[in-house]
């Protein structure tokens, strides 16, 4: 069943065992919520009747169209009203979300770019024919979200097609790093509905340039207005809230800047932003090396769950739940993404734990046309699931 | 945070601690100094030569009894000046006219600035307009440099808001570069000037006796115009906290507007005593073994010099860190403690309380080597044992550290001549 697109904003998707699946483009954050619901959810959000089933719906999915975001709330897991309805979380039948990687190019050459391994050519680069055969494609497995990526979704010239192929139809995010990010893309995405992901690592330019230097393959061939990534991403920033497009911030966790992610909150809740997702830096076949120097040795990987992940979740419960989500991932099972390469070609991470493994092919037979069943067995559906719901808390 | 009803988040650490306990770091509590001021109350003035941010003062002031005080890092000295009840009265003053001036802060365009330095030149320029209103309505009739350091002293603690900074993980560490948020500022400077008039107005009812002064200056190069015969001071712990680099982004600011040509003077001419940059020293080759006069700071750097431990680098960081350190820590010690005797009366009494820190398993025997440089000038020294006492976690780098070097014993050594 695809996913449908409330009055309210909200998407939805019925899903059998789990229950409706929702997603709100105002916090950018999913939910499951449980069947019996139903009903009277959906009168809710199409703006039939005044009051959802219980109050937290409200300060969860009512978030940007019904109530303030200074009102929300954040209980986790992401199951409602609550997750006594279920007795265990069965995997979602459908994917949730899908990565499409609209290009392989990007201004920026981070260090531990987990999609270095499809990037700068190594999938050719889709034309209009195929950006509209992809999407096409992408919506036949009824996702809730799909995420423009890459590379830099803001340089491909299909960007615009590809979020008017996907509106109203399901939720949009465009990952980016906001380099070249112009004003009538500002406007495009307020008027679309689409939540902007804003990568910044550091607030400390020196740091966040050591992490993700601009490309100088890029800088050379297309100049830029910024020196610096840092500064590109912050302008991005500010430009999106000042014209109430919803933003949230991308950093990667490595031992270089974690220490200093407190006091980095603190100025993105005053910034506006409104959510902040924080990634263990995670590897790529392509980077390794890197990697292991960035993810600092045992000491620092324990620091970081002991203590930082502590302090920003008190800090979050006590501060900037006025409006901000936080939310920290992992990602210690690599295949739960579904990422759909330049050319349509549908990927996700190797489990296996070598860590040069890589991203390996969904369906050798049909790669850009996987069947669903592939889809199931390659990519572990249940730690899907449990990314976007936030079942491991 | 909110320090006395007042939220005061928008202050850099530091200033939140002293706005609230009146202390950071400082080794002066009630418990220890109320004593000793009682105990030297018949001398009219108490000299504090290493005042800090006036801990002893804001004491005295309320004990009815006057002080001298001297301080070399330009922020600490600042902060002295703002809460010297002498000022009170025309401070708040100048607070009242600020809160009357509408759009005070200047116009900004933008939300927020990113930058590798303490401050964005948005947040310089704002800075230097910030400065010139509140000089504008502070009409202190007094020389000009007092009046300018008055005006710097409502100003600059409140610069760190305009700063780009991350916190460290303890109050004394701040890192240089990040995003300073605009939105609200001038919201921001108008609770600060709020919170900063109720705090004055409170020193100035409590405080009995409104006659202090507060000088700039290092006492190892201090020259003074007046002899004591009272004083009570501290010395910075050892291998503990850098002070000029704890108010980098304020002393950064003070760097700026003196290279505007909109102040003059507060120079930090030589290296702050007891800072823990080697880089920089001044007197890096300091031979310990002939320069320092004192035999267990001798005796405790030669150890350190041997120190083995456990770790490959241990002996690289002994000639590289700890022995110029610690040379040059109880070098500055001696030579500021050997410069105030010449401003002690022939009948003085005064008390140093000092706490003995850790270094490499053993213990950092500052309080010795006091009472010893002391005894060599034919000054009485001893420490009170009533007053001794074990503290935990001072001036720890790491507050998660167990054990031995937790463990640091304050003593009071009482100083004097008959």
């Amino acid at each position: 069943m695809p996913a449908i697109r409330t009055k309210s904003g909200i998407f939805i998707r019925e899903n059998p065992e789990l229950g409706l699946i929702t997603y709100n483009p105002f916090s950018g954050l999913f939910y499951a919520c449980a069947s019996k619901d139903k009903n009277k959810l959906l009168r809710w959000l199409n703006g039939n009747n005044s009051e959802p089933p219980s109050p937290i719906y409200k300060k969860t999915l009512g978030v940007g169209w019904d109530i303030a975001i200074k009102d929300a709330e954040y209980p986790t897991p992401h199951l409602l009203p609550s997750p006594n309805e279920w007795a265990t979380v069965p995997p979602a039948n459908m994917p949730i979300l899908i990565n499409w990687l609209i290009t392989g190019n990007c201004p920026l050459a981070c260090k531990y770019c987990y999609a270095q391994d499809v990037m700068h050519g190594k999938y050719p680069e889709p034309d209009i024919k195929s950006i509209n055969n992809i999407a096409d494609k992408i919506l036949s497995y009824d996702p809730l979200v799909v995420v423009l990526t890459g590379g830099d979704p803001i340089v491909s010239p299909h960007l615009e097609r590809a979020i008017k192929l996907l509106r109203n139809k399901v939720g949009i995010i465009v990952d980016t790093c906001g380099y070249s990010l112009k004003q009538e893309q500002i406007e495009m995405f307020r008027d679309y509905g689409v939540l902007i992901r804003i990568s910044l690592d550091s607030e400390i330019p020196r740091i966040n340039r050591f992490l993700r230097p601009v490309s100088t393959e890029f800088k050379t061939s297309n100049g830029g207005p910024f020196a610096d990534s840092a500064k590109a991403a912050l302008n991005a920033i500010v430009e999106c809230v000042d014209n109430d497009v919803k933003v949230t911030v991308h950093s990667v966790a490595t031992k270089n800047n974690q220490s200093d992610f407190e006091a980095f909150g603190n100025k993105l809740f005053k910034l506006g932003v409104r959510g902040w997702r924080i990634l263990l830096v995670s590897p790529c076949k392509a980077n390794i090396k890197m990697y292991n120097k960035l993810i600092g040795d045992k000491t620092s990987q324990k620091r970081f769950y002991s203590r930082i992940v502590e302090q920003i979740m008190s800090k979050q419960r006590n501060t900037w739940y006025e409006g901000m989500s936080v939310q920290i991932i992992n990602n210690a099972i690599p295949n739960d993404v579904i990422l759909v390469a330049p050319d349509g070609t549908y990927l996700t991470e190797s489990n296996l734990t070598k860590q040069n493994s890589g991203k390996v092919i969904i369906d050798l037979e049909a790669p850009k046309n996987p069947k669903i069943e592939c889809i199931r067995t390659h990519v572990d559906m249940n730690a899907h699931t449990a990314r976007y719901l936030y079942l491991h808390d | 945070m909110t320090v006395n009803g007042y939220d005061l988040d928008m202050l850099r650490e530091p200033y939140r601690a002293l706005m609230g306990a009146g202390r950071t770091y400082a080794a002066f509590d009630s418990e220890t100094t109320f004593p000793l001021i009682d105990a030297l109350h018949t001398h009219g003035t108490i000299a504090d030569p290493m005042a800090g941010y006036g801990t002893l003062m804001t004491m005295c002031a309320q004990k009815g009894i006057s002080t001298f005080n001297l301080e070399g890092n330009p922020p600490a000295y600042l902060w002295g000046i703002l809460n010297n009840p002498k000022n009170s009265d025309n401070i708040i003053q100048i607070i009242d006219r600020l809160l009357h001036i509408r759009n005070k802060v200047p116009q900004i365009d933008k939300i927020a600035d990113i930058s590798d330095d303490w401050y964005s030149p948005r947040s310089y320029t704002i800075i230097r307009a910030l400065f010139k209103i509140i000089s504008e309505v502070n009409d202190i009739r007094a020389d000009p440099q007092y009046q300018q350091d008055i005006s710097l002293a409502l100003l600059v603690p409140f610069t760190g808001r305009l700063a780009s900074y991350v916190p460290g993980n303890i109050v004394a560490n701040v890192k240089r570069g990040g995003i300073c948020v605009y939105k609200g500022l001038s919201d921001d400077f108008d609770r600060y000037l709020t919170a900063t008039k109720s705090k004055l107005i409170v020193i100035s009812k409590t405080s009995i006796n409104k006659n202090h002064e507060f000088v700039f200056g290092n006492l190892i190069t201090a020259e003074l115009d007046r002899k004591f015969s009272a004083f009570i001071t501290s010395p910075p712990y050892p291998n503990s906290r850098d002070y000029y680099a704890m108010f980098a982004p304020e002393n950064d600011c003070l760097t700026f507007l003196r290279a505007q040509g909109d102040i003059e003077n507060l120079v930090v001419k030589e290296q702050l005593i007891g800072s823990v940059r080697v880089s920089k020293y001044s007197n890096k080759n300091i031979d310990y073994d002939k320069e320092l006069s004192s035999s267990s700071a001798r005796s405790f750097i030669k150890y350190i010099s041997e120190f083995e431990g456990k770790k490959r680098r241990a002996k690289y960081d002994n000639t590289i860190y700890y022995v110029p350190y610690f040379s040059n820590y109880f070098y500055q010690i001696e030579q500021a403690y050997r410069n105030f005797a010449n401003y002690l009366t022939d009948a003085f009494e005064g008390y140093i309380v000092v706490t003995n820190n850790t270094a490499r398993n053993r213990v950092i025997p500052v309080a010795q080597s006091i009472e010893e440089l002391f005894h060599q000038l034919n000054i009485n020294a001893t420490i009170i044992d009533k007053y001794t006492r074990e503290l935990s976690h001072v001036g720890t780098i790491n507050p998660r550290v167990k054990g031995f070097k937790t463990r640091h014993m304050e003593y009071t050594i009482k100083v004097w001549r008959s």
